[in-house]
């Protein structure tokens, strides 16, 4: 029986035109947005690919350059054996965070959060004003890639199809001669929704395992299976919501405009809402206001000189171990590390706050993503590509860290007054970036679809409750 | 076969159908006369269990229609004033997609084609698209749909419209043969020439109330017309 409303209907459905275009136009946006992700995915890897390749043949030169380097006269600020050349320039790793299988699907906020950097005994402020959240709009929706269009074009394309299972039966007469038969309401309606599920799920689903054969990422595995799971779910969704505004019993137009109205709300309306509550909620400082703070903290370091230095000392007592120092206060190395370091204490405070204000938005979004099942897919997919905020916080994070490493290293060198052998570039300390825990992105996905699957079971339920009373025959 | 027990309708101040007591058997052929509004696509609707009744009961071979809605169905076949098919399938796709839904035996192509040509449809339109068909058209493929279904009761609401003399009359002699195999029918019509040639009883209905029944055989043509107007009168 339903096998048989499937069967006809389906082709009821695809001989119409409209429809036609309908799903030829969803292919070719589908057909983009894989495209374009699969473009991202590869800029990524072949940029990925070139700096690793430039930096392995920097540093496997430099042994070979710090040995030459005494014979050859070079000026301080060129000799590879300088801790300020060598950290600063010569042998700096860049630090990397590798894509993942899936991340052509998604590119999510990966083109506009840094993936790779380059170390540096500089300041680490530079790159923690990177993630500020300058383009709400730009952040919440991102690239045109796959994600994009079945997050926010995919249920515009389902409610095209469905926005009328019902209305239209009833407007051209087909319902009282369907339903003198014995057949159910729901089972009927149930064939409609799988028939128009079956066209475009096998678009979206076919378009979801191209992109990931496309990108070398395997089919079966967990990520993908997660994928298919919250795109499933996000579709029910919207199948689930055109099903209920049928059963209100009003007309085709009604009921279109109707839908229209809660798609632009909760694929537009409410991200935008979220993102300007948190953004007023908990502004950050912008892009320009860093960059003055940090001037204004460096211009203070420098002016204060060479009083630095002794106060540097005295912080750092193990660098001169016996109280004696071989350090010459007038060193420039010496002296530029240690207003380097002031310069980084004056901007802790900014950057403190940076963080907690930028870490109250991504509370309070993680909080609200609950209202919008698009926010909700939207991140999951993020997640499961690698390009969610979330991972880009732990990259983050140890980016800091190894930075400050990296510094550490290198005052000490400066502070000994030490120049580097052959023999220390072996020695330099290596960033090998940590993924986040699997569990922990599984449990992350679990809690959107499970954000998206709640109201969609609330919808159906409603739907169910009002489908008895539902008149057939139009007054 | 066909029974309605104090089945009435009301909507808000407005009585669409009195209570009303019928019961159709097997083999009889009842026809609904009645002035537009008078409330015969009411009571059929409500044996099609497509408006809830205000009170009474409606019951198709001893099912109640309201309690067993999908059961009830399997036992009644029916045909609209205005048969709307799905367009951009064929008459003979809109026949084997109905009949499937029917739940009955599943026929051959053949006897599919077979129950159109009975019902009169050109054979050249069967593997047309029913966007291009006339009303009349779509009405022949409503009858076969529903002879396909061999019921045991048939609800008709004024089928002929929109059909040609000729196909009309055919379809007169269709109602004769089912009622001949103990098909009850129900039936509306404005028509009363083949109500009192084809109908076993004839019932007037005016402003939701029965306000006559009689058998066909009591009364001749022109003594129907006479009484039915009657009624209209006063
Ligand atoms: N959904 C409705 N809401 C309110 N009144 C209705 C509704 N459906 C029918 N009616 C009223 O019920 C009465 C009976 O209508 P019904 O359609 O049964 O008449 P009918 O005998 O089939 O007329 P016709 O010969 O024109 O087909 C009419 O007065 C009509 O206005
Ligand atoms: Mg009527």
């Amino acid at each position: 029986m339903l096998r048989n409303i499937i069967r006809y209907d389906l082709k009821n459905l695809l001989a119409e035109r409209s429809i036609q275009a309908v799903a030829a136009l969803f292919a070719l946006l589908l057909a983009y947005g894989l495209w374009n992700g699969i473009r991202w995915n590869e800029h990524r890897r072949t940029t990925i690919e070139s700096v690793r390749k430039e930096q392995q043949q920097r540093l496997a030169a430099l042994p070979g350059r710090i040995a030459q380097a005494p014979s050859q006269g070079l000026p301080a600020f060129l000799d590879p054996r300088m801790p300020s050349v060598a950290g600063g320039r010569e042998a700096t790793p860049y630090l990397i965070l590798p894509p993942q299988p899936l991340s052509g699907l998604s590119v999510g906020q990966s083109d506009l959060y840094p993936f790779y950097l380059r170390a540096s005994t500089q300041s680490a402020s530079n790159i923690l004003s990177a993630d500020e959240i300058e383009n709400p709009d730009n952040l919440l929706i991102g690239r045109f890639d796959l994600s994009f269009v079945l997050v926010y074009l995919f249920p515009l394309l389902i409610l095209a199809l469905s926005y009328n299972i019902l209305s239209a039966e009833k407007e051209q007469g087909t319902l009282a001669l369907t339903l003198s038969q014995p057949v159910s309401l729901g089972r009927l309606m149930l064939g409609k929704i799988a028939s128009r599920a079956a066209v475009l799920l096998a678009l979206a689903i076919g378009a979801s395992a191209a992109a990931a054969a496309a990108t070398g990422a395997p089919v079966l595995s967990v990520p993908f299976a997660l994928w298919l799971a919250v795109l499933l779910v996000y579709a029910a969704f919207w199948f689930a919501l055109a099903v209920f505004v049928n059963l209100l019993g009003k007309g085709s137009a009604v009921n279109a405009v109707l839908l229209s109205a809660v798609w632009v709300s909760l694929t537009m309306v409410v991200p935008s809402a979220l993102h300007m509550l948190a953004g007023s909620l908990y502004p950050v400082p912008s892009r320009v206001e860093m960059i003055q703070a940090m001037r204004e903290a460096s211009r203070e370091a420098t002016a204060k000189g060479s009083t630095l230095m002794a106060r540097y000392l005295e912080d750092h007592p193990e660098l001169t171990p016996g109280g004696s120092s071989t350090v010459n206060a007038a060193d420039a190395a010496s002296r530029s590390l240690a207003v380097q370091e002031e310069t980084e204490r004056l901007m802790a405070p900014v950057l403190g706050r940076f963080d907690r204000q930028l870490e109250g938005q991504r509370a309070i979004l993680q909080r609200l993503q609950y209202l919008s099942p698009a926010v909700l897919a939207q991140g999951a997919m993020n997640s499961l590509a690698g390009s969610g905020p979330e991972r880009f916080e732990h990259f983050r994070t140890q980016t800091v860290g190894f930075l400050g490493r990296w510094r550490a290293h290198f005052a000490r060198l400066v502070l000994a007054a030490r120049m580097l052998t052959p023999a220390d570039v072996e020695r330099l300390p290596r960033f090998v970036y940590a993924d986040e825990d699997p569990g922990a992105v599984v449990a992350r996905v679990a809690l959107s679809w499970l954000g998206i699957f709640i109201p969609s079971a609330v919808i159906v339920l409603l739907s169910w409750m009002r489908m008895s009373r539902t008149r057939i025959v139009s007054a | 076969m066909l029974e309605a027990i104090a089945l009435s309708k009301t909507y808000g101040a407005h009585t669409a159908l009195h209570p009303l007591d019928l019961k159709i058997e097997p083999g009889e052929v009842y026809c609904l006369l009645g002035a537009n509004g008078a409330g015969k696509t009411t009571t059929i609707n409500l044996f099609l269990n497509f408006v809830e009744p205000t009170a009474g009961q409606a019951k198709i071979a001893g099912l109640d229609v309201t309690k067993q809605s999908i059961e009830s169905k399997k036992h009644v076949a029916y045909i609209p004033e205005t048969v709307m098919l799905y367009r951009n399938l064929t008459g003979l796709e809109n026949l084997e997609y109905f009949t499937a839904l029917a739940g009955v035996e599943k026929y051959s192509e053949a006897q599919l084609r077979g129950f159109l040509r009975d019902a009169g449809l050109p054979q050249q339109a069967e593997d047309k698209r029913v966007g291009v068909y006339s009303k009349g058209m779509r009405q022949k493929v409503g009858i076969a749909i529903a002879m396909a279904k061999k019921a045991g009761a048939l609800l008709l609401d004024e089928p002929t419209s929109g059909l040609d003399p000729k196909a009309s009359n055919e379809f007169s002699e269709l109602l004769k043969r089912m009622s001949g195999d103990g098909v009850a029918i129900l039936m509306a019509t404005h028509d009363l020439f083949r109500a009192k040639e084809c109908g076993t009883r004839v019932g007037i209905m005016k402003q939701g109330r029965m306000v006559a029944s009689l058998s066909t055989s009591e009364i001749g043509h022109a003594d129907l017309e006479r009484l039915y107007l009657q009624h209209m009168h006063d």
